[in-house]
C-alpha cells in the first residue's frame, strides 16, 4: 500500500471559538437551566438524580433514574426466598421488584500511590472539616466516593455579622474560655467569608478595566449610590470591606474559558414584570443597571438607571454585586431566618440559588403575623441570569490530494471482473517457494455508466472513494474519514478531501 | 525582568505508578425489564432491530439524550449443537453465525485442524465441556471500562415459569432462584487466558450458604454455567441454567397434535432471538460487578534545597522595596512557596502544580515536592 505524504499546507491547525448561550432562571428556590424541565424516573424525581431541580450540569450522567435506597443483597435475596429453610418465605417476584436501584459509586484500595478522592482531606485544613483524613485510612482499606457529581450557580450574602459587624470583610471571633466555659479572651482571628478575602487580590488586579473592581477606591467624583455605600470614611467612594456583597458563582463547565465580556444580563421580576436590568454596557466588567421601574412615591423617576451595581469577573465566573437601592417600592422576604422585610435590591439578587433561602425560612413567625409561614413574599421575585460563554477547539484541518493519474485503483475483490471457476487457486498463476505470480488475464470491472441500455460504454478507468486513512510519522493508522457517499474518481479528475478533527 | 531558575529533574526525581480505580455497578432486574412500559408490553428501554440479531438493553428510555447503553443481549449455538437442524427452526443461520462470531473472536481456533473453538464451561481449554447454546450479553464499555474485576461479578436469575418466574416450580436446594457468581476468579489466578483475554467461569451457588460448585484450587475442570471475559465484558450463560425450567418462553411450539409452551431449548430454537432475549431478561432479578481503570501516573520529586527559593520575584513580594513577610532587616530571607512549574527540555512551561496552602521556605528547611500528573 502506497502512502501519500501531508505536504506543509495540507495541514493546518487553527482555534474555533464559540460563544454557547447560557441561562438560569431562579423561582421559589428551584433553579433552572436553559429552560429545561424536570424529566422525572420511575425511580428518582428527576432522572439525572441531581438534587433540587433542573439547574444542575450532571458531570458523568452515570447514575440515571436510581434512588439512594438499599436493596437486598444476592445473598439476602436466596435466603429470603429459599423455599427450603424454616423461616417465612418472601416471594422472589416480590424481593425482585424491591431490589433497589442503587448508585454506581467508585472506590478505591489505598496502596503506596497515596492517590484518593478529592473528597477525603490530606491535611487538617479544608472547609468541609467533617470529611475523612487519608491518613485515616489504612493500606489496603477502601476508600469510596460518590456519584452523581453536579455543577450548578452558588448565591453567597456576605452581610454584617452581628451588631458590631461591618460588612463581607467581617472577622470570626474566637475566645479563651475558663474551666467554668467563661470567656477569658476575646480576639478576632479567621474571615468571615473566606471566600471574599480569597478574590481581594484579583479584584484589585482587574482595577485597570475599572475602578469599581477596586477593593477599596477614591478614584471616582462622586459616589454611585450615596446611600448606599456612605461610610464614615470619608476618604474613599467605597470599601468593599465593610459593604454587604452579594456573591454569585458560576461554575466554568457552563461557559468554558471565560464568559464573553458584555453578554451577561441580570433581570429581576417581580409578580412577574421587570423591576431592573444590569448590563456590562461598557464591555469592562461594570454592571450597570439599564432599566428600573418607578422610583418609590415618583412616578416617572427611575432609581438606580445608569448606576454601577456590581462587577463581574469573566475569567473566574464570579458576580459580586453591591447595589442596595431599593428597585421598587415593595418589601419582601428575603434573608433567611430574618423577619424584616427587605426592598428589592441587587445585594438580594438570586434568592434561592443555592443559598439555603426559601419560602419555609423566609417567612418565620414575626410578632404581628398570624402563623409560621403566613408570609409569602418571598415567591413574588424571579430572577433570570444570561450570559454567553467562550469555548475554545483547537481543530486539525487536512486536505487529501487525490490527483490526476493518482488513486485510481483499488484492491477491493471487487475491482477487479469476475470470472467463473474462480477458486482461490485461480487467481494465482505460478505459486511455489521461490514465485508466486497472479494470472495475467483477470481484467478491472467495467463500472462506466452508458446512456444506453443494454450497451457497455467504453472502458475508463476509475474508482469509488469511499474512505481517507490517515497515518502518523511510524505508518499507524490514527484516523478513517468516511464520506457520506463514496464518490467518482475518473482517470483525469483531481480531487482534495477536506478533513477536519477537533481535538 | 523576572529572573526564573529552573531546576533539573535526574532520573531519581521521576518515577511511574499504576493505580487501579473501581467502580461498583449495581443493574437490578427493575432496570432490565417491566419499568419502563408503554402501552401494551412495549419496553421504552429495549431497543430491537430489523435485522434481528440482537436487542440492546437501556437504563431509561432509549429515546432520551440522558439514556445510557447497558448491554446488549444475542442468542446463539453452534452448528453441531443438538438445537441445531430443528424443523421448527427460527433464524437458524442467524444463531449459527452468532456463536460462531463469538466463537472466533473469543476463543480463536483450534490448533489441530483450525476449526472454531467451542466454548467451554471450565477452565482447561481441552474441548471437553463444551457449551454449545448459549446466551450472550455483552455489557457497554461505559459501565465495565477497562475491565470487569475478575472475582466480583454475581448474577442472580429466576427460574420458574414464564408466568411467575420466581415460583418454586423448579425444586432445587435453591427453590426457583439462581445466583451464579465467578467464584474461583481473583486479581492473580482462577481465570484462563484466551484470544479474547481472560475468561473466568460462573459457578451456580448451592443454599444460602454460599457453597458453589467449585471445589476449590484443584478445581479447574469443575463445569459451570456460563463464561465470563473480563476485559471484553462478554457473558456467555448456557441454556442449562433453565434445564429444569418447564415454560421457558410465553410462545409455544406445535408438538404433536396441540401446542406445548417452550423450555429453553425449543425457546432457542424455534423463538426468535429477540424472543429468547425477553424471556431471559424477565428473569434477570440482579446483576452485579466491580469494574476497574488503570491510572497512570507520573510522580516528579520537586526537590528544594536549603539554599534556594528563598526569594521571590512576585510582585506583592516587596512594599516600597522592603520584603513584606519580613519584620527585620538582618533576618534570613523568607518565601511562601504556592506554585511548582514543570518545564520541558526546551522551557516551555508544560504544567502547573498548585498547593492547597503556602510552604514557608527559608534557609533553614529543605523541601521536597511530591507533583503526581494522572493520564
Amino acid at each position: 500500500m502506497s502512502l501519500k505524504k501531508f505536504r506543509p499546507n495540507d495541514v493546518i491547525i487553527n482555534t474555533m471559538k464559540a460563544h454557547p448561550s447560557c441561562e438560569f432562571f431562579v423561582y421559589d428556590s428551584q433553579i433552572y437551566y436553559n429552560s429545561r424541565p424536570v424529566q422525572s424516573g420511575a425511580f428518582a424525581d428527576s432522572v439525572l438524580c441531581t438534587s433540587g431541580g433542573t439547574g444542575y450540569i450532571s458531570l458523568y450522567e452515570y447514575n440515571i433514574d436510581r434512588s439512594s435506597g438499599q436493596g437486598y443483597s444476592d445473598a439476602e435475596f436466596l435466603l429470603l426466598s429459599n423455599p427450603d429453610l424454616d423461616q417465612p418465605r418472601l416471594d422472589p417476584e416480590a424481593l425482585r421488584s424491591n431490589h433497589g436501584n442503587h448508585f454506581i459509586y467508585p472506590y478505591i484500595v489505598k496502596d503506596g500511590s497515596k492517590v484518593s478522592f478529592k473528597t477525603i482531606r490530606n491535611s487538617g485544613g479544608g472547609s468541609d472539616q467533617t470529611a475523612e483524613m487519608f491518613h485515616q485510612y489504612a493500606d489496603g482499606d477502601i476508600i469510596t466516593g460518590s456519584y452523581p457529581m453536579s455543577a450548578s450557580i452558588v448565591r453567597e450574602l456576605w452581610s454584617a455579622v452581628g451588631p458590631a459587624g461591618f460588612g463581607a470583610g467581617d472577622r470570626k471571633n474566637c475566645y479563651e474560655t475558663g474551666s467554668t466555659g467563661n470567656i477569658l479572651t476575646e480576639w478576632k482571628c479567621g474571615p468571615e467569608y473566606p471566600h471574599y478575602w480569597a478574590l481581594k487580590n484579583r479584584l484589585n488586579y482587574y482595577g485597570a478595566r475599572s475602578p469599581h473592581y477596586r477593593v477599596s477606591s477614591s478614584a471616582l467624583a462622586t459616589r454611585v449610590a450615596p446611600a448606599a455605600v456612605h461610610h464614615a470614611d470619608q476618604d474613599y467612594d467605597w470599601i468593599k470591606d465593610q459593604q454587604t456583597i452579594n456573591f454569585i458563582s458560576v461554575p466554568s463547565i457552563f461557559y468554558g474559558s471565560q464568559i464573553k465580556p458584555g453578554s451577561l444580563s441580570l433581570k429581576w421580576h417581580y409578580t412577574g414584570s421587570l423591576i431592573g436590568e444590569l448590563q456590562d454596557t461598557k464591555h469592562n466588567g461594570e454592571l450597570i443597571q439599564i432599566t428600573a421601574s418607578d422610583r418609590p412615591g415618583t412616578p416617572g423617576a427611575r432609581e438606580g438607571t445608569g448606576s454601577v451595581a456590581g462587577v463581574v469577573l469573566y475569567e473566574e465566573g464570579i458576580i459580586l454585586l453591591t447595589g442596595s437601592w431599593a428597585l421598587n417600592g415593595s418589601t419582601s422576604r428575603l434573608t433567611a431566618g430574618s423577619v424584616t422585610n427587605n426592598s428589592p435590591s441587587w445585594i438580594y439578587f438570586g434568592a434561592g440559588a443555592n443559598d439555603g433561602v426559601s419560602q419555609a425560612n423566609t417567612s418565620v413567625n414575626a410578632p404581628a403575623e398570624p402563623s409560621p409561614g403566613a408570609d409569602t413574599s418571598f415567591k413574588k421575585s424571579s430572577f433570570n441570569l444570561s450570559f454567553k460563554g467562550t469555548t475554545k477547539t483547537q481543530v486539525v484541518t487536512m486536505f487529501a490530494h487525490a490527483r490526476r493519474g493518482e488513486a485510481n485503483y483499488s484492491n477491493n475483490p471487487t475491482f477487479l471482473e469476475y470470472t467463473p471457476n474462480e477458486g482461490k487457486r485461480n487467481q494465482i498463476r505460478i505459486t511455489s517457494s521461490q514465485v508466486y505470480e497472479e494470472r495475467t488475464d483477470r481484467r478491472i470491472k467495467n463500472t462506466v455508466s452508458s446512456s444506453y441500455s443494454d450497451y457497455s460504454a467504453s472502458f475508463k478507468r476509475q474508482v469509488y472513494i469511499s474512505r481517507v486513512a490517515v497515518y502518523d510519522d511510524a505508518k499507524n493508522l490514527i484516523g478513517i474519514a468516511t464520506l457520506s457517499n463514496p464518490v467518482l474518481k475518473k482517470e483525469d479528475e483531481d480531487f482534495s478531501f477536506k478533513i477536519r478533527l477537533d481535538i | 525582568m523576572v529572573v526564573i531558575n529552573y531546576e533539573s529533574l535526574g532520573s531519581t526525581d521521576v518515577t511511574t505508578t499504576k493505580t487501579l480505580l473501581h467502580e461498583s455497578i449495581p443493574l437490578t432486574g427493575t432496570i432490565v425489564t417491566g419499568t419502563y412500559k408503554e402501552s401494551g408490553e412495549t419496553e421504552t428501554n429495549i431497543k430491537n432491530y430489523t435485522h434481528g440479531m440482537f436487542q440492546s438493553v437501556y437504563d431509561y428510555p432509549y429515546l432520551s439524550s440522558s439514556a445510557n447503553h447497558i448491554f446488549d443481549m444475542t442468542v446463539g449455538y453452534a452448528k453441531s449443537s443438538t438445537l441445531s437442524g430443528a424443523v421448527s427452526a427460527v433464524q437458524e443461520s442467524k444463531k449459527i453465525n452468532m456463536y460462531n462470531q463469538f466463537s472466533q473472536v473469543m476463543m480463536g481456533y483450534t490448533s489441530s485442524n483450525n476449526t472454531i473453538r467451542e466454548f467451554e464451561l471450565d477452565l482447561t481449554l481441552d474441548q471437553t465441556g463444551s457449551m454449545k447454546d448459549a446466551f450472550f450479553i455483552n455489557f457497554s464499555r461505559l459501565l465495565y471500562k477497562d475491565e470487569i474485576k475478575p472475582g466480583t461479578f454475581n448474577m442472580t436469575l429466576l427460574t420458574g415459569s414464564w408466568a411467575n418466574p420466581g415460583s418454586s416450580e423448579q425444586k432445587s436446594a435453591s427453590g426457583s432462584v439462581l445466583v451464579i457468581a465467578d467464584a474461583s476468579a481473583s486479581s492473580n489466578q482462577g481465570t484462563t487466558n484466551t484470544l479474547g483475554g481472560d475468561y473466568g467461569v460462573l459457578y451456580r451457588r448451592y443454599g444460602p450458604n454460599g457453597s458453589f460448585t467449585y471445589s476449590g484450587a484443584t478445581g479447574s475442570s469443575d463445569l459451570g454455567v456460563g463464561i465470563i471475559f473480563y476485559q471484553a465484558g462478554i457473558i456467555a450463560l448456557s441454556t442449562a441454567s433453565f434445564d429444569g425450567t418447564p415454560i421457558f418462553n410465553s410462545g409455544s411450539i406445535l408438538s404433536g397434535a396441540s401446542p406445548t409452551p417452550m423450555t429453553v431449548a425449543q425457546s432457542f430454537s424455534s423463538a426468535s432471538i429477540s424472543g429468547s432475549c425477553n424471556a431471559l431478561r424477565k428473569r434477570i432479578a440482579n446483576v452485579s460487578f466491580n469494574n476497574s481503570t488503570q491510572i497512570n501516573s507520573t510522580i516528579y520529586f520537586c526537590r528544594v534545597p536549603h539554599n534556594k527559593y528563598n526569594y521571590t520575584a512576585n510582585p506583592t513580594y516587596l512594599s516600597s522595596s522592603q520584603i513584606r513577610v519580613k519584620n527585620v532587616a538582618s533576618d534570613t530571607p523568607v518565601s511562601y512557596i504556592t506554585t511548582v512549574g514543570l518545564y520541558s527540555s526546551n522551557n516551555e512551561l508544560m504544567a502547573m502544580a498548585k498547593l492547597s496552602e503556602p510552604l514557608k521556605k527559608d534557609p533553614t528547611n529543605e523541601i521536597t515536592l511530591r507533583v503526581r500528573l494522572d493520564y
